[in-house]
């Protein structure tokens, strides 16, 4: 009964096979058979070509628009043909009086994500997993990821709306119960912007970046709870020495991302929170880098001065994930590669 | 947690509280967010209203539904989203399944333009640039051309086409059809689990994004998302808000400063419509995504 089957998977794998074989073979014979070959799985490669081509348009072509840093580039120029000018926009870029302040902006709410937003979601797995009952478990989870699912748009419209100094809910609280006499302008205010990014980040990403952790974990050998179990392990043991460990090359490789990142402060966040860059109440600790590009490149026109500040981010965050994945690999971590 | 000694038991307690508050946490703004959109707007501008609206109505809604500009919104959000969501599956999953093949020429060169570009981009300026010269400005399709090929997705979609058993493509390929076919007839009904998730992060993006809108639609605001409508409405005499409650001032600025307030229930209901779809959609993915991620989450 089920010979003709395996005859079939027989023949299939060895279609398979042999092409697989003659492709490898290619480089050794002559141009013409490979050129057979490729024909051979025309539609195959008609599969590939579309999307290939987005790509290439759509990030090689900026990719090698970047070209306009060392240029002057003016409205209507072919990119890449216009006056090269050299380094001009980068010395220009270096005497830019706020450089420092946005960099600075941009260094401290990344480092504090990392320091306080990047164990949240190790926090909560930890503590899903603790938890016994599945269905109180599964409703929970449901709603802490919501919120990602929420655009920054939203998030910040309902910032705006709860942290008003204009009868906004907390304040309200907060005078009800006697802590502030004044309401506290908290969107308003430059002292409270990186407190209010980490926090918003926290609230709109802990959950849903808890789920890749979840995974982690799930997947650690039970064998070990047990064994664990046998020798007298506590819970707070069991944590330390089997979950930790278990989940700690997907750890490595998300901070080696996240350092890599560094330099992108989320652009999104800060673009809604300080109302598409109107309130320069908060400025002074709000501009970011991608805001200062997008505001010399797009408002300004100044595309040229805008790519090299690009450019020069770009080269940082390569450099940071070129370290950060030899880092992890020197302290004998996972890699990226 | 089978030994449940009484440190145990309290461990337990202990961490679902602190979970159950931060759950909490996460509902309330939408809860209260509903409940102030749903409130008499005069009323609202009294403050004080938390889940529930204390004056129940539903002047808000009719109030901005009126405005012609937000069903129309609502109409360009849903056909970006529905119409850029299937665009990218289908351009993204045939790229998927021709890389699933290990007898694809040339795989390993696409596979290094793929990686190199989910690790470097142009950035915001040459795109812009890019994407005026190509007439795209003030064009629908700019919502659905550049971001239609998405590298990350690509590469789950990959892994999972990876792991389905041979065997199921083997009787086709038999009967002389062609990929086309294989990919549509007997890959893609096998596949529910990584569509689900891979329409949801499309779709979720698609429903989200506003920036493209803010760049690239100049002339017209007839092809706005809902986002754009939100950003608007937020700004719009209601930005400055918080600066007038800080200062003390004229009648007149009082005046003003109660009219802007009145606004607070339409704006929480632009943001209500906006976001209805989403959280009507994603509690019935939640069975997918978990394993997208995951799959997403394994290297190569």
């Amino acid at each position: 009964m089920f010979r003709p089957v395996a005859i079939c998977s027989a023949w299939a794998d060895h279609g398979l096979t042999s092409m697989a074989t003659t492709t490898r073979a290619l480089p050794r014979s002559g141009g013409g058979l490979r050129l057979n070959a490729f024909k051979r799985q025309l539609s195959l490669q008609s599969m590939v070509l579309p999307s290939l081509a987005l790509v290439v348009v759509f990030v090689y072509f900026p990719m090698y628009g970047l070209i306009m840093a060392f240029q002057d580039f003016q409205i209507g120029d072919v990119p890449g043909f216009s006056t090269w000018v050299g380094l001009h926009h980068f010395r220009v870029l270096f005497q830019e009086p706020n450089l420092y302040r946005i960099t600075r902006n941009t260094i401290a709410m990344s480092g504090l994500k990392l320091l306080l937003a990047f164990p949240a979601p190790i926090i909560l797995a930890l503590m899903l997993n603790e938890l016994p009952y599945h269905g109180f478990k599964r409703v929970l989870q449901t709603v802490t990821y919501m919120p990602h699912f929420l655009s920054w748009v939203v998030v910040a419209a309902m910032m705006f709306e709860f942290l008003s100094g204009d009868s906004g809910i907390v304040n309200y609280m907060l005078e009800r119960l006697g802590i502030i006499d004044t309401p506290i302008v908290f969107m308003g205010e430059a002292e409270y912007f990186w407190p209010l990014v980490v926090g918003s980040e926290i609230w709109k990403e802990t959950g849903w970046s808890a789920i890749i952790y979840l995974a982690a974990i799930s997947g650690i050998d039970p064998a070990q709870y047990e064994a664990a179990e046998i020798d007298g392990a506590n819970r707070l043991q069991k944590i330390w020495h089997i979950v930790l460990p278990g989940i700690m090359p997907t750890i490595m490789i998300l901070f080696i991302l996240s350092v890599s990142r560094l330099l992108d402060a989320n652009f999104d966040q800060v673009m809604m929170m300080t109302g598409n860059l109107n309130n320069r109440a908060v400025a002074e600790t709000a501009d970011v880098i991608d805001t200062f590009i997008f505001s010399y490149g797009i408002r300004l026109g100044r595309f040229s001065f805008a790519t090299a500040a690009t450019f020069i981010k770009s080269a940082i965050g390569a450099t940071l994930l070129v370290g950060a994945n030899q880092m992890s690999k020197v302290l004998n971590q996972e890699s990226l590669w | 947690m089978r030994n449940s000694t009484l440190a145990n038991r309290i461990g337990t307690w202990t961490i679902a509280f602190v979970v159950l508050v931060f759950s909490l946490m996460c509902l309330y703004p939408i809860l209260s967010a509903l409940a102030i959109s749903l409130n008499d707007p005069d009323d609202t501008a009294r403050g004080g209203v938390t889940i529930y609206p204390r004056e129940f109505t539903f002047t808000s809604y009719q109030m901005i539904l009126s405005d012609r500009r937000i069903p129309r919104a609502m109409l360009v959000s849903i056909g970006r989203t529905v119409s850029g969501t299937l665009v990218s599956l289908v351009l993204t999953g045939l790229f998927a399944y021709a890389m699933s093949k290990r007898y694809l020429m040339f795989r390993n060169a696409y596979m290094t333009i793929c990686v190199i570009a989910m690790y470097f981009s142009g950035g915001l300026i040459p795109l812009y640039l890019l994407i005026a010269r190509l007439g795209l400005m003030n064009n629908f399709l700019v919502y659905i051309i550049p971001t239609a090929v998405n590298i990350f997705n690509m590469i789950i979609m990959r892994t999972f086409f990876r792991q389905l058993p041979e065997a199921l493509e083997e009787s086709a390929y038999m009967d002389g059809a062609g990929p086309y076919t294989i990919f549509f007839r007997i890959i893609l009904p096998v596949s529910t689990p990584i569509i689900a998730t891979i329409s949801l992060f499309v779709g979720v993006a698609q429903w989200n994004a506003w920036l493209d809108a803010a760049l690239y639609m100049t002339r017209t605001q007839d092809l706005w998302p809902m986002q754009n409508i939100l950003i608007e409405v937020l700004n719009t005499a209601s930005f400055y808000n918080d600066m007038l409650a800080s200062a003390s001032g004229t009648a007149a600025e009082v005046m003003m400063k109660i009219q802007r307030v009145s606004v607070r229930s339409a704006r929480m209901a632009v943001m209500m419509i906006t976001i209805v779809p989403i959280l009507c959609v994603y509690p019935f993915m939640q069975k997918y995504f978990a394993k997208g991620i995951m799959i997403g989450s394994l290297k190569g």
